[in-house]
């Protein structure tokens, strides 16, 4: 009988601690935010209209800034065969298939929902992996898909960036001095003057840079463990961690050779790539600030998922 | 996919649905007569192969389980043919010139995948009908449950008009898959 891979219960279990934590830390926000008397209706608003652009025209948004063309079952039919056994075999459907020119291996997926997927690949990739590697980095895209990653890390950064854009134009209206008129908060309502109007709007920014710092630190370690998850995924699918494992490390390896100019092309849609583009130093503290988990973890995550299913 | 499965990024692969598989013996008759497809006496099941070592074993006994199976009947033994494609995929041929038992061949070779805890990696079966000079398919999706017509018409190109004219041919017969997006080519089928 072989095994199959089910729930990672450690991995589940960070995932919903980074979820709680961030929960508990936009309530205290908005906690603070009510407690001060401080309407950020207009900011929820700009940040909620916002996130609603760029969650429903995401996946055009990162063609668009990545310079990737869809392409045709004729013009890529090895890359169409992969997919849609893929999608087959995950009863999935078809996501729209993108290929970005560059000599830099990376791969990517977009899109609110598996109707509205895209998959994109550069033109390096498809020259410097084998199929099966190809297939494996492919199921992992479609995992990020699956998981609806797009959707999740979006509300998971909602308050964050209501955080960031308050301490940002906070801090543009400070300099004018003038808190209470035409900026974005409401004023605050029921106090005095202008002295101690100004003293709570400190205050405010202070909360929210805090409520930034913090979740920033969340907003990453879940965007690290939904790489694991991917990965996992792509084992799931494939059975075969070990493709997956010599892919990553072929992308690697020639993104440690190409030069970082060619590197800031695709700096934009770091998150969403298979490998970040933008090279990472050794050591935990990088790594705590990272969209993705290292290169040596991965290896070390993907090795035991073969040990598991060698068994 | 529920909300907590995405939640936590959880992929489940959906199960296989393999009795739905039967279906086409009565299909046969209707797509015999009404679009005068002939079987061409195969039939294939492709899934995902494991690497060496995980996988010979079960491919041993799968193909001698095909061949044991029609020994009351001799001149109506079934032939298997093991391929594996350029995808990594591996198909099981089975031809004979009982149509059941071909039908019955493939319900083997997917229970036998599904009792290894390999269910998982079934893709699908293909039924391959000549139809005056050239190759019609349906392809049983076993992760849909549905079939679908398939009819390669040159380079990666296909003949949607008839393919949907033998849709609703056999509509009736069979479960068609209803999301034409679903309908996913297999180039270079080796039945």
């Amino acid at each position: 009988m072989h095994r199959k891979l089910g729930a990672d219960f450690g991995l589940t279990a960070r995932m919903f601690l980074a979820l709680f934590l961030l929960a508990v830390v936009y309530l205290a926000f908005v906690g603070v935010l009510l407690l001060l008397h401080v309407s950020i209706a207009l900011i929820v608003i700009v940040v909620a209209v916002l996130l609603v652009a760029q969650f429903f025209y995401s996946d055009k948004l990162v063609l668009n800034s990545l310079h990737a063309h869809l392409v045709t079952a004729q013009q890529q039919p090895e890359l169409f065969d992969i997919i849609g056994r893929l999608c087959q075999i995950t009863d999935m459907p078809m996501p729209q298939v993108a290929v970005i020119p560059s000599p830099v291996p990376n791969a990517l997926a977009t899109g609110r929902n598996p109707k509205h997927a895209v998959v994109c690949v550069t033109t390096g990739i498809l020259t410097q992996l084998e199929p099966k590697e190809l297939e494996a980095v492919l199921a992992h895209e479609l995992s990020h898909v699956i998981h609806k990653d797009v959707k999740v890390m979006a509300m998971a950064s909602f308050f964050a960036t209501v955080a960031a854009l308050l301490v940002q134009s906070g801090m543009w209206f400070g300099m004018f001095g003038g808190f209470g008129m035409g900026g974005g908060y409401g004023g605050g309502r029921g106090r005095g003057g202008g002295a101690s109007e100004g003293q709570g709007m400190i205050l405010i920014i202070l909360v929210a840079a805090v409520v930034w710092a913090i979740s920033f630190v969340l907003i990453r370690a879940l965007s690290r463990y939904r790489e694991y998850a991917a990965d996992r995924g792509s084992a799931i699918i494939t059975r075969e961690p070990a493709q997956l494992a010599s892919a990553l490390q072929k992308i690697s390896g020639s993104m440690n050779r190409i030069p970082t100019r060619d590197l800031r092309q695709v700096q934009t849609a770091n998150a969403l790539m298979i490998f970040p583009a933008v090279h990472m130093g050794k050591g935990s503290l990088a790594e705590m600030f990272s969209t993705h988990p290292s290169l040596d973890h991965r290896l070390a995550k993907l090795r035991e998922l073969e040990a598991e299913l060698s068994r | 996919m529920g909300f907590l499965d995405s939640l936590v990024g959880r992929t489940r692969l959906p199960k296989p649905n393999e009795d739905k598989v039967f279906a086409m013996s009565t299909a046969l008759i209707t797509l015999q007569v009404s679009a005068s497809l002939e079987s061409t006496g195969k039939v294939g099941v492709v899934f995902k192969a494991l690497p060496a070592g995980r996988f010979d074993q079960l491919m041993k006994d799968t193909v001698g389980m095909l061949q044991v199976q029609d020994t009351t009947a001799p001149g109506d033994a079934l032939k298997v043919e093991e391929i594996k494609d350029n995808l990594g995929f591996e198909w099981m041929v089975v031809s004979g010139s009982d149509f059941e038992g071909l039908i019955a061949a493939l319900h083997g070779v997917a229970q036998g995948l599904i009792d290894e805890g390999l269910g998982d990696c079934l893709l699908a079966s293909v039924f391959p009908f000549k139809q005056d000079q050239r190759k019609v398919y349906f392809i049983y999706g076993y992760k849909q449950g549905t079939f679908y017509p398939f009819l390669p018409n040159g380079d990666h190109l296909r003949d949607n008009a008839e393919e949907m004219r033998l849709a609703a041919i056999v509509k009736e017969d069979l479960p068609v898959e209803p999301n034409l997006s679903s309908w996913f080519p297999l180039w270079g089928v080796p039945v």
